[in-house]
């Protein structure tokens, strides 16, 4: 047998296509898809939230019970705060819910609404604080959160969100925990308005309490005049920007002309 | 956010280096099939060649390739999908054509090499990865003919 | 000891035969080459570690193949068969088998 000696110049094992348009069709399909069934998904979740009952609203609190048992449940600063929060409920007279509040030591800035009347206030929010009108407006504004049934639809998405990821990537894997960052951050943005609405609660609660809303917007000013810190980024992440928080409360404040007094000064020693 | 930018940079670097590589790895393989054209590597059991062979002995070359970062991420993104993994196919041809020119080189004063096989086996990543078929060892071997010279 | 994967051995023809003789060796990735593979898999291209690695570890598998054959009095083996398996995460088995003869 003869051997010809001839070379393979075209490779047919290879495909010519562009393998970067190959990604970039496959990363925006899939995102697209990904982002629409947890848009639709969450729809569902705003539509369902607020019918949830007050029952099932308590059976689901036992889910979160380790949120908070990092607490010393005997502290005088708590006993305080709850009365605190006791006179607003009371004065907004919106249900008649018992709301409890937790103080966890935490160094972050920053208070959670959970499922079950409970208000988490993490340590590091109660260092930044110095008038008792502030800590008015920051339980105020999660009361709000309770009025408008936000807790239960931040979590239902939140449930959203991990169903839809461990089924996308798998339970455990960097991809899933990448995604699920990215759909957080997507999903604070939608929630901004949320927080906007529920400042314009606090604000209400604040002045129904003190008669004037000195003190509503100092927080948030101060959290601004320290940005860049590096604890508050969680609070810049799931919260509008503090400056647009202050500027939203200060409309708010002149429109309806409602005088500012003075504030309360906040000890966070025992009295 | 910092995962993300980290995951961008490892996708870039991965796409950049790894097509460098690739274009300076095929440039290398083209010309030395060219230099071992003289050299057939071929399926037959038995050949003409056989009968009047001096000498023969087994020859083999391996390779093991990597692929990149970026075609990597790509062929998961491909899993979820479905369809033609295209990410790897360059990866495999790649192995396959070196480790046959390796196998070519244990002994280029052959004359040619019969039944020859070639075989991929997938090397483990280990941990819990789900893509482990990133490296990939392609194994070339067959038998080297050395034929009696004439007038010899 | 003369090795072909092909039934004879050309040039040379078989007296007797010995049966299957095989040899195998398992190996686990080295860590200092892992380091620099991490590295690779990056950028891709070759491991070279690795195809060091598996060059060593089928000479070895051979190795104790022709050592099997030597024990039966063979001078080649014919008809060699490499196979490849990973036993476990992060280890491979190398495995060579053929038939022992006897040539003249």
């Amino acid at each position: 047998m003869k051997y010809t000696p001839r070379p393979i110049t075209e490779n047919v094992n290879v495909s010519k296509t562009s393998p970067l348009r190959e990604f970039f069709t496959l990363l925006l399909g899939i995102l697209a898809f990904l982002v629409g069934v947890y848009v639709l998904l969450g729809l569902t979740v705003d539509l369902v939230a607020p019918r949830i009952s007050p029952r099932l609203e308590d059976r689901l609190a036992g889910l979160f019970t380790s949120f908070y048992a990092a607490e010393d449940p005997a502290s005088p600063q708590r006993a305080r705060l709850q009365a605190l929060l006791d006179d607003l409920s009371a004065a907004a007279g919106q249900d008649e819910r018992q709301y409890q509040v937790h103080v966890v030591p935490d160094p972050l800035v920053n208070a959670v609404a959970l499922p079950g009347g409970h208000i988490v206030l993490f340590s590091g929010l109660l260092d930044q604080v110095a008038s008792e009108n502030e800590l008015a407006m920051i339980l105020g504004h999660e009361l709000g959160h309770f009025g408008n049934r936000d807790h239960l639809k931040g979590l239902g998405r939140g449930l959203v969100l991990v169903f839809l990821s461990a089924a996308a990537l798998g339970v455990d894997s960097k991809a899933s925990r990448m995604l699920q960052s990215l759909l957080v951050t997507t999903e604070m943005r939608f929630s901004r308005k949320q927080e906007l609405l529920a400042d314009a609660w606090g604000l209400e609660l604040l002045v129904r309490k003190y008669g004037h809303a000195g003190g509503a917007s100092d927080f948030f000013r101060r959290v601004h005049e320290q940005e860049g810190g590096k604890r508050f980024s969680y609070l810049f992440a799931t919260h509008p920007y503090p400056e647009k928080r202050v500027r939203s409360i200060e409309m708010f404040i002149s429109e309806r002309e409602i005088p500012v007094g003075e504030t309360v000064p906040f000890s966070r020693q025992s009295p | 956010m910092a995962d993300l930018l980290i995951l961008m940079g490892l996708i870039a670097l991965g796409y950049f280096a790894g097509s460098a590589t690739e274009r300076r790895h095929y440039r290398s393989i083209s010309k030395r099939e060219e230099a071992f054209l003289h050299l057939p590597a071929v399926t037959f059991r038995s050949h003409g060649s056989l009968a009047d062979a001096s000498e023969s002995r087994l020859v083999t070359g391996c390779a093991v390739i990597s692929v990149d970062y970026f075609k990597r991420i790509l062929a998961g993104l491909r899993a979820l999908v479905g369809g033609r993994v295209k990410a790897y196919e360059s990866l495999l041809d790649r192995a396959r054509r070196e480790a046959v020119l390796r196998m070519k080189e244990a002994d280029p004063t052959a004359d040619i090499i019969v039944n020859t096989r070639i075989e991929t086996s997938s090397i483990s990543k280990g941990g819990s990865n789900r893509q482990s078929v990133s490296t990939i060892e392609a194994l070339a071997y067959g038998t080297a003919i050395h034929v009696k010279k004439k007038g010899t | 000891m003369i090795l072909t994967n092909i039934e004879t051995v050309p040039g040379k023809t078989i007296a007797e035969h010995f049966g299957l003789v095989q040899g195998s060796t398992i190996r686990a990735k080295h860590v200092g080459r892992d380091i620099m593979a991490g590295l690779k898999n990056i950028v891709g291209g070759e491991l070279k570690g690795y195809t060091e690695l598996m060059k060593e570890s089928r000479k070895e598998a051979t190795g104790r193949m022709i050592d099997e054959a030597r024990q039966l009095g063979a001078n080649a083996i014919v008809n060699v068969r490499y196979a490849t398996s990973s036993v476990a995460q992060g280890a491979a088995e190398l495995f060579a088998y053929g038939t022992a003869v006897r040539v003249e």
